[in-house]
């Protein structure tokens, strides 16, 4: 799967998403970066980053940065969020927040940045540092001036005294605490306060009363730094982000008196930075692999913790069977459970419950509670009934994995240990995911089938790999139509006559298993023909004679080249003439003879050449010259004659290269008919022991 | 399945003689409407059948098969096929096969 895939992708992320060489140069510039920066990605590809996005003073530093990297020393900058200053187009200047990941790229890197405008998140800081040190003039004054100014504050405000109790609680406070007045909360035991929530740090690490910046002000250290919580009500389970701040109220002696902390709730916009971090990994992932199983697993490794404690994917085909394929726990240990619990799970689905209902509807499905009485319904005998108490379900979201209107499987998050429930910004997150995961599998499969006909093709109708011909260095080259699920008309196929070798490349007319059958008789015709004469008109002969003798129109074309030596014998039935790469330039050789299978009267010329070391011939098949590109122009003799001239002097596995990517660059569309090659240059002398061909590349490579 | 190509067919008829103008591409997915409207132009049983290729812009080798199987059906139900010489690169087909030499080509379509 490509890179533009995983771009588009990353064109609708919340954050501005820059990729750059190991130079700095840009060479990928999302709208938002377009938004935030004031360059548009037309201004700013193939502009070196640093000049374009970071103030003058801050450049020289940067640069050193990336030297260093690439020297080795890697740097601070890369795999860690930090926080800098930007450079708009405008000249003005604005905090933004930065994680820089580097990917190897064989022996040179590329940097991939997402960057945030933090503006805000700078103004509210100073803000409240304002509101903090009003706050701390109010209590030095009058208990009625602080409580009109902490009660309008839509941030909650606690004080905490050095006994640990929470003395004070402003409105937001009360509500955030479950209290009704600062008394309750004044004789409330503050460890069972906390106890009532679930509390982590960013990183997952579970936080203690002890480790709040209150306490620890209380106990004496310096300004503890803010910090970011994600916590979960254990009674609803609702989750929330926030981000705690606290200061010290000092007595006239400097004495510490109380902790006052400020608790901003930052769960729209910690959720908004999680996702878009997220769905930016997802599409890295899903792009990254043909392997949908794999990917699927490191998709589902990534919903855990993020979103859910639990995360499987299950494929369902047309039957409605399913097929787990996927399940990713927090604890590695806890995936044998998800193991044992599956295999009580029936294969078919039912359209009236869990995933049967998310295929059958297409819609997801939330449980936001799971009450005993589910369980005991869904489990088939006692031990699924513990197996299923052991998981531990708080709620359960299952979404539909869709293409083009079809379910093809579905994703399931489950949450458990964190006990906390999914909302509606939840459900449409996983919808994304799901979303993307389907295309990864569809995009997948096609390629799977196809590579499964490319197979059963070579297998049946190719050589197995080109032979070694002293003398020469070969190449081939197959590829099949896009088209599903038939098997492609070209063929080729090289074989020893005596001392000579034969090579033949054709295409039978039509598709399917009828022309394999065609392609097979061809094939086996010129085999025996070969063994009483071995002249390329005589096999075209005796082709022409089977495909006549069929009850219905068989029509083939080939090509037959007698390989004798540096002499090549050309003949050819209606096929495209091979091209010969010489020292004097690039021509078609040889002359045109009668299509086989077609009529009464034929004729099929036969010419000698000696091909020079260096040089080569290219047999081609008409899917090549026939490629359509834009606007339906075809590929055609004359692109393909230029292409020739450039390679002339290449090693066959080069030229086939070249071919394949020329046509990748000119094609529009899916490939509509089948295309092969086979090129073949004269390397040394035929007699002797030093005339062996390279067997260094690859014989054959199916590209598809 | 491909969507059926651009494949633009002018059929005429007049006393006996019937004509085929195709214009566009003619491959495996444009065949069936060739093979329709040759087989509503013979249910009037013409004489002859002329079908002009000057206008094609792209022939495959099942287009060409096509040609193949109508001079045959030509030959066994006694009527004429008369093929107008297309431009090339349509015509480098039929040469590059030797078709050209074995099917019933024409310069210019007969009069009407």
């Amino acid at each position: 799967m490509d890179l533009g895939r995983a771009r588009k992708i990353l064109n609708v992320a919340d954050s501005a998403f820059i990729s750059m060489d190991d130079q700095g140069c840009v060479t990928y510039w999302n709208i938002r970066a377009e938004e935030t920066f004031g360059w548009t990605r037309e201004q700013a590809v193939g502009r070196n980053v640093i000049e374009l996005v970071v103030p003058e003073r801050y450049r020289g530093a940067l640069r050193e940065g990336f030297r260093r990297f690439k020297a080795g020393g890697g740097t601070r900058l890369v795999e860690r969020r930090t926080e800098q200053i930007g450079l708009r187009a405008d000249g003005s200047e604005f905090p933004v927040e930065v994680i820089v990941s580097a990917l190897e790229e064989g022996d040179t890197y590329s940097f991939h940045a997402f960057i945030t405008d933090i503006s805000e998140r700078v103004a509210r800081d100073a803000e409240r540092q304002r509101l903090l040190g009003e706050l701390e003039r109010a209590l030095a004054g009058s208990e009625q001036r602080l409580q009109a100014i902490v009660d309008s504050l839509v941030e909650a405000i606690t004080i905490r005294a050095p006994d640990d109790r929470l003395i004070y609680a402003n409105r937001a406070a009360l509500e955030r605490l479950g209290m009704a007045s600062v008394e309750e909360l004044a004789s409330a035991d503050p460890r069972a306060l906390m106890g009532d929530h679930q509390v982590w740090t960013e990183d997952g690490h579970e936080v203690a009363m002890d480790d709040l910046p209150s306490v620890r002000l209380l106990r004496g250290e310096e300004q503890p730094a803010p910090m970011l919580l994600r916590t979960i009500e254990k009674s609803t389970g609702e989750e929330h982000w926030v981000l705690l701040k606290a200061a010290a109220v000092r007595s006239p002696e400097g004495e510490i008196e109380a902790a006052v902390t400020i608790i901003e709730d930052v769960t729209a916009s910690k959720r908004l930075q999680l996702r878009s971090e997220f769905l930016a990994r997802a599409a890295t992932l899903l792009a990254s692999s043909l392997d949908y199983q794999q990917t699927l697993q490191n998709v589902a490794g990534l919903a855990v913790p993020a979103l859910a404690d639990w995360c499987g994917v299950d494929l369902i085909d047309e039957e409605g069977q399913r097929e787990p394929v996927a399940v990713a726990h927090v604890d590695p240990s806890r995936v044998e459970l998800a193991s044992r619990l599956r295999r009580y799970e029936p294969e078919q689905t039912q359209a009236d419950r869990g995933i049967g209902r998310v295929v059958a509807t297409g819609e997801p499905v939330l449980y936001n509670d799971i009450p005993e009485e589910l369980l005991r319904e869904a489990a088939v005998d006692e031990e699924h009934l513990r197996l299923l108490r052991e998981v531990g379900m708080r709620a359960v979201l299952l979404v539909p994995m869709k293409v083009r209107g079809r379910t093809i499987g579905t994703i399931s998050f489950v949450s458990a240990e964190s006990a906390r429930t999914f909302d509606a910004g939840d459900v449409e997150f996983a919808e994304q995911i799901a979303e993307r995961a389907a295309l990864a599998v569809e995009n997948a499969r096609l390629y799977g089938e196809r590579a499964g006909i490319a197979r059963t093709l070579q297998a049946s109708l190719l050589p197995e790999a080109l032979p070694e011909l002293p003398g020469w260095e070969l190449a081939a080259m197959y590829r099949p139509a896009a088209q599903e699920g038939e098997v492609g008309g070209d063929f080729y196929d090289m074989w020893e006559a005596g001392e000579d070798w034969l090579l033949m490349i054709g295409d039978v007319t039509g598709k399917g298993v009828r022309a394999a059958t065609v392609t097979s008789l061809v094939r086996h015709t010129a085999w025996t023909a070969s063994e009483f004469d071995a002249r390329p008109a005589h096999l075209l002969e005796r082709v022409n004679a089977a495909l006549r003798r069929r009850p219905s129109l068989s029509v083939c074309t080939a090509l037959c080249l007698r390989i004798s030596g540096s002499q090549v014998t050309v003949a050819s039935g209606g096929h495209p003439l091979p091209w010969l790469l010489g020292e004097d330039g690039v021509t078609e050789i040889g002359n045109h003879g009668t299509l086989l299978g077609a009529f009464a009267r034929a004729h099929w010329p036969e010419d000698s050449y000696t091909l020079g070391s260096g040089e080569s011939l290219v047999a081609i098949t008409d899917g090549v010259t026939d490629t359509v590109g834009a606007g339906d122009e075809r590929f055609g003799q004359e692109r393909l004659r230029a292409l020739f001239q450039e390679v002339q002097g290449c090693s066959p596995a080069a030229i086939r290269e070249r071919v394949v990517a020329a046509l990748e660059r000119f094609q529009v569309g899916a490939q509509a008919d089948d295309t092969a090659l086979v090129a073949m240059r004269r390397s040394g002398e035929v007699n002797g022991a030093g005339g062996r061909a390279s067997a260094a590349e690859p014989a054959v490579e199916s590209i598809i | 399945m491909a969507i059926a190509g651009p494949l633009q067919i002018e059929s005429q008829l007049e006393g006996g003689r019937g004509r085929l103008t195709l214009e566009g591409e003619l491959d495996i997915a444009t065949i069936p409407r060739l093979d329709a409207a040759v087989d509503a132009l013979l249910e009037h049983g013409p004489r002859e059948l002329a079908v002009d290729l000057r206008p094609l812009g792209f022939l495959d080798s099942s287009g060409l098969r096509a040609f193949i199987l109508l001079a045959d059906r030509a030959n066994e139900e006694g009527w004429a096929l008369k093929l107008v010489r297309p431009q090339k690169p349509v015509l480098a087909i039929f040469q590059i096969t030797r078709a050209e030499e074995n099917l019933p080509f024409v310069d210019e379509p007969p009069p009407l």
